[in-house]
C-alpha cells in the first residue's frame, strides 16, 4: 500500500499508510474528488483536526483497518452499550476534553465505527443517571426556565410510546 | 472542500451536532430518552425530532374546559404523528386543532357514537394515513356521511354503511356484530383493487365468496366464534394467511400449498373439532414457502407427528408455536430432532403436560439458533441424570410457567450467556438467595425479569438481584414485603421499569410517604390499590396489599 501525507491544523504532517486513512470517508471523498493520485506528493489538509487528536484517530484506524465494514443501523436490533471490546474501552480511557475532540473527530472524518464506539462510551455515561447528575458530569447548562422545564414534564407524560 | 463550512466548533456537549447527538441518543430507549430531553434546550429538540412516530399524544381527557386546552395546545412543541382521543367527549374544535397543529398521521379515537360522529368530521378533511375507531355503541348511518381521506381503517362494532364513507383503502380491521355480507360489498365497491390487507371478526360464512373480488390480497385473517369453510377463489398473492376457527380440510391444505407460492406466516386456531387428517398434517409441513407456524388445537399422536416430521423437514421455517396440545417429553425430543433450524419455539399447553429438566435439555442442545424459547403451562420435573445442564450459546428470551414448583437444579443449570429476557412463573415456589445469585451469574446481560410466585420473596433476594445484575433495566415481580420494596426504591438507578406487588403492614403508609418523597418519587394514585411512582429515570406500577387501603 502507497502512503499517503495528511496535515492536521496545527501544520503537523502525518505520513501515513492509504489503507488506514481510507477508514475515513472524508478522505477517500478528496482523493476520489481531488483525483489525487498514488505516490504524487500532495498533502491532504484536515483543518477540524489537531495533531494530539490526529495521532489518536490513525492509532485506531490502525487498529481497526481490517474490521469489516458496519452495517447500517437497524432499529429492530437489540441495542447493547456493553459491548465494547476492551482495546477500544482501553483506548477510549481519555479526559472528557479529548473523548470530545474524538467524537468530533471521527464526525467530521465521517468514520462510522469509530463515531459509534465513541458516542456509545458517551452513552454508559449518561445511562443510570439524572437529567442534573447529567448536567454536571458534561458540564451543561440548564438552560431552561423554570416553566419551559415544567412544560417538558407535562408534555413527556401526554404522550406514550406507540 | 470549502474551508469556511463548518469551522466552528462546538464548544461543549450540549450543542454536539445533530448527526453526533443522534449517535449518542441511538443507545437509548423511548423511556429514557424522555428523561434526557430534560437535560437542556438542544437535546430537548434533538430528542423531540427522533421520537417523531415513536410515541403518541394523548389528548387528556382530565382538561375540562376550552382555556384548559389552549394552555395545552400552546404545550405541545414536538412533532407527533400519532393522536390518542380516549374520551369523546372532548370538543371536535380542540381535536381539530390539534391534528391541524400537530399534523399528526394516525388518529385512534374511541367512544359513544354520537360523540365520536363530530370527531369523525373534524378529521375528514385532514391528511391521515390512518383512523382507528372504537365505537362504544351502536353506530347509526344517517348522522354521518362523508369521504374519508385514509388508507388505513380499523373499526370495532362497525355497522355496514359507515365503511361506504371510505374509498382506496390498502388496510383494514373490522369487528361486525351485524351483516358481515353487506359490510364485505361495501368494502369491495370502492376498494376492490387497491386493499392488501384485511382483519375481520364477526359472523363469516356465506359472505366469504366475496373476498376473491380483491384482485390485491396479501395479508388475511378471519375469525369468527361459528366455524365456516375455507373461502374459495382467493388471488394467490397471500403470504399471510391466519384462520380461527376455519372448519379447514385436507383439500384446502392441498389448495393451499398449490395456489399460495407466496404464503410465508401460517396460523390456524381450531377451538372445535378439526377436519385435517395426518394427510393434511403432511402436506402442511410441505408448504416450503412458510417461515412462520402456529398451529393450535392440533391433536395427533406422537406416531403421526413422528411421520409428518421425518417425511418432510422445512428447513425454512425459523418461529414454530403450538398451543392447547398435550406436549410430553416423545413430542418434545421430535421437534427437537427434526426441527433443526428453529429460532422460535413456543409450547401453550393444558395444566397437566408434563416434562422433565432433561427434555429441555434437549431442546437447547438440539437447536442451535434457538433464540426464544416459551413453555407455558407445562410442568417441568427433576430428572435423575446428573451432569445436567441448561445451555444455550444462542438463546435470548425464556418464559416458562406452570403452577408447580422449580426443580432444584434449574437455576444452578442455567448456561446462557445471552439471554436477556426471562419470565418465570412458578406458583408454588418459594425464590431462594441461593437462586438469584445463579441467575446473576448464569445470565450476567439479564435485562428484564419476571418473577412470579405464590410465596413471599424476601428483600435479601431483591438486593442481591437488583445488585449483581448491572444491566437488569426491567423488573417485575409479586409479593415483596416493605423492605423489599425499599431495596427496588435504592436501587432504581439501575432500573427504568419496575412492577411490583408489595405487602403493607397497615402502619407502614407513613413511612412509605416519607420514602418515597425522599427517592423524588411522584406518586400518582391509580384506582383502589394500585399507584404508580414516577422519578426522574423510572416507572413504577405498585400494587399494594394491604387492609387498611382496601
Amino acid at each position: 500500500m502507497p502512503n499517503i501525507k495528511l496535515q492536521s491544523s496545527d501544520g503537523e504532517i502525518f505520513d501515513t499508510s492509504l489503507d488506514i486513512a481510507l477508514c475515513s470517508l472524508t478522505i477517500k471523498t478528496m482523493i476520489d474528488d481531488c483525483g489525487i493520485d498514488e505516490g504524487e506528493d500532495t498533502v491532504v489538509p484536515l483543518p477540524n483536526v489537531n495533531s494530539t487528536i490526529l495521532r489518536k484517530v490513525l492509532t485506531w484506524a490502525q487498529y481497526h483497518k481490517d474490521d469489516p465494514q458496519p452495517t447500517e443501523d437497524d432499529d429492530s436490533k437489540e441495542k447493547r452499550t456493553d459491548d465494547i471490546s476492551s482495546w477500544d474501552a482501553d483506548f477510549l480511557k481519555v479526559d472528557q476534553g479529548t473523548l470530545f475532540e474524538l467524537i468530533l473527530a471521527a464526525n467530521y472524518l465521517d468514520i462510522k465505527g469509530l463515531l459509534d464506539v465513541t458516542c456509545k462510551t458517551v452513552a454508559n455515561m449518561i445511562k443510570g443517571k439524572t437529567p442534573e447528575e447529567i448536567r454536571k458530569t458534561f458540564n451543561i447548562k440548564n438552560d431552561f426556565t423554570p416553566a419551559e422545564e415544567e412544560q417538558v414534564r407535562k408534555e413527556n407524560e401526554w404522550c406514550e410510546e406507540k | 472542500m470549502d474551508m469556511n463550512e463548518e469551522t466552528i466548533m462546538p464548544l461543549n456537549w450540549s450543542d454536539l451536532p445533530p448527526h453526533v447527538l443522534d449517535s449518542v441518543f441511538k443507545w437509548f430507549n423511548v423511556k429514557e430518552l424522555k428523561f434526557l430531553s430534560l437535560v437542556c434546550r438542544n437535546w430537548n429538540y434533538e430528542i423531540g425530532r427522533l421520537l417523531k412516530g415513536k410515541v403518541a399524544l394523548i389528548a387528556p381527557d382530565c382538561l375540562q374546559n376550552y382555556n384548559d386546552y389552549t394552555d395545552y395546545l400552546q404545550m405541545i412543541r414536538r412533532p407527533y404523528e400519532t393522536l390518542l382521543v380516549r374520551n369523546a367527549c372532548i370538543p371536535a374544535k380542540i381535536v381539530r386543532k390539534i391534528i391541524k397543529k400537530t399534523k399528526v398521521k394516525h388518529v385512534q379515537v374511541q367512544g359513544r357514537a354520537d360523540n365520536l360522529i363530530e370527531i369523525l368530521k373534524a378529521t375528514a378533511n385532514a391528511e391521515l394515513t390512518s383512523l382507528s375507531v372504537c365505537f362504544e355503541d351502536e353506530f347509526k348511518s344517517n348522522h354521518f356521511s362523508r369521504m374519508m381521506k385514509v388508507s388505513a381503517l380499523r373499526v370495532q362494532n362497525v355497522a355496514p354503511n359507515f365503511v361506504n364513507n371510505f374509498a382506496s383503502l390498502r388496510s383494514v380491521q373490522l369487528s361486525c356484530r351485524g351483516d358481515m355480507m353487506e359490510l364485505l360489498s361495501a368494502l369491495v365497491q370502492n376498494n376492490k383493487s387497491t386493499l392488501w390487507e384485511l382483519k375481520l371478526t364477526g359472523v363469516l360464512e356465506d359472505s366469504l365468496h366475496l373476498l376473491g373480488e380483491f384482485e390485491n390480497l396479501c395479508s388475511l385473517s378471519l375469525m369468527s366464534l361459528r366455524p365456516y369453510s375455507f373461502p374459495r377463489g382467493l388471488k394467490g398473492n397471500l403470504y399471510y394467511l391466519s384462520l380461527q376457527n376455519c372448519s379447514l380440510t385436507d383439500e384446502d391444505i392441498t389448495i393451499l400449498k398449490r395456489d399460495f407460492i407466496r404464503l410465508q406466516v401460517l396460523e390456524l386456531n381450531f377451538s372445535e373439532e378439526k377436519n385435517i387428517t395426518e394427510k393434511g398434517l403432511t402436506e402442511l409441513w410441505n408448504i416450503k414457502t412458510l417461515l412462520h407456524l402456529q398451529l393450535i388445537g392440533f391433536k395427533f399422536s406422537n406416531q403421526v407427528w413422528l411421520e409428518t416430521f421425518s417425511c418432510a423437514a422445512n428447513k425454512n421455517l425459523k418461529t414454530l408455536s403450538f398451543g392447547s396440545l398435550d406436549v410430553d417429553e416423545e413430542f418434545i425430543y421430535l421437534c427437537a430432532k427434526y426441527n433443526p433450524f428453529l429460532e422460535e419455539l413456543a409450547f401453550d399447553s393444558y395444566f397437566g403436560s408434563k416434562i422433565d429438566l432433561k427434555a429441555l435439555q434437549i431442546l437447547t442442545t438440539n437447536l442451535k439458533k434457538l433464540k426464544s424459547l416459551t413453555l407455558k403451562d407445562i410442568e417441568i420435573s427433576q430428572t435423575n441424570i446428573c451432569d445436567f445442564k441448561l445451555s444455550s450459546e444462542s438463546l435470548e428470551h425464556l418464559h416458562i410457567s406452570h403452577r408447580g414448583l422449580i426443580p432444584v437444579d434449574f437455576f444452578r443449570s442455567l448456561e446462557t450467556p445471552s439471554l436477556k429476557v426471562l419470565s418465570l412463573e412458578f406458583w408454588k415456589h418459594k425464590l431462594t438467595l441461593e437462586e438469584v445469585r445463579y441467575i446473576s451469574k448464569n445470565c450476567p446481560k439479564i435485562e428484564n425479569l419476571k418473577l412470579l410466585t405464590f410465596d413471599d420473596i424476601h428483600y435479601d433476594v431483591i438486593e442481591a438481584l437488583t445488585t449483581n445484575s448491572s444491566n437488569l433495566r426491567s423488573l417485575e415481580c409479586n409479593y415483596l414485603d416493605m423492605d423489599g420494596f425499599l431495596v427496588v426504591l435504592r436501587n432504581c438507578r439501575f432500573l427504568s421499569y419496575a412492577k411490583l406487588d408489595v405487602r403493607l403492614e397497615t402502619d407502614d403508609i407513613n413511612i412509605l410517604l416519607d420514602k418515597v418523597a425522599f427517592f423524588r418519587l411522584r406518586m400518582k394514585k391509580g384506582d383502589f390499590s394500585s399507584f404508580k411512582f414516577i422519578g426522574e429515570k423510572i416507572e413504577m406500577d405498585v400494587k399494594f396489599l394491604c387492609k387498611v387501603l382496601e
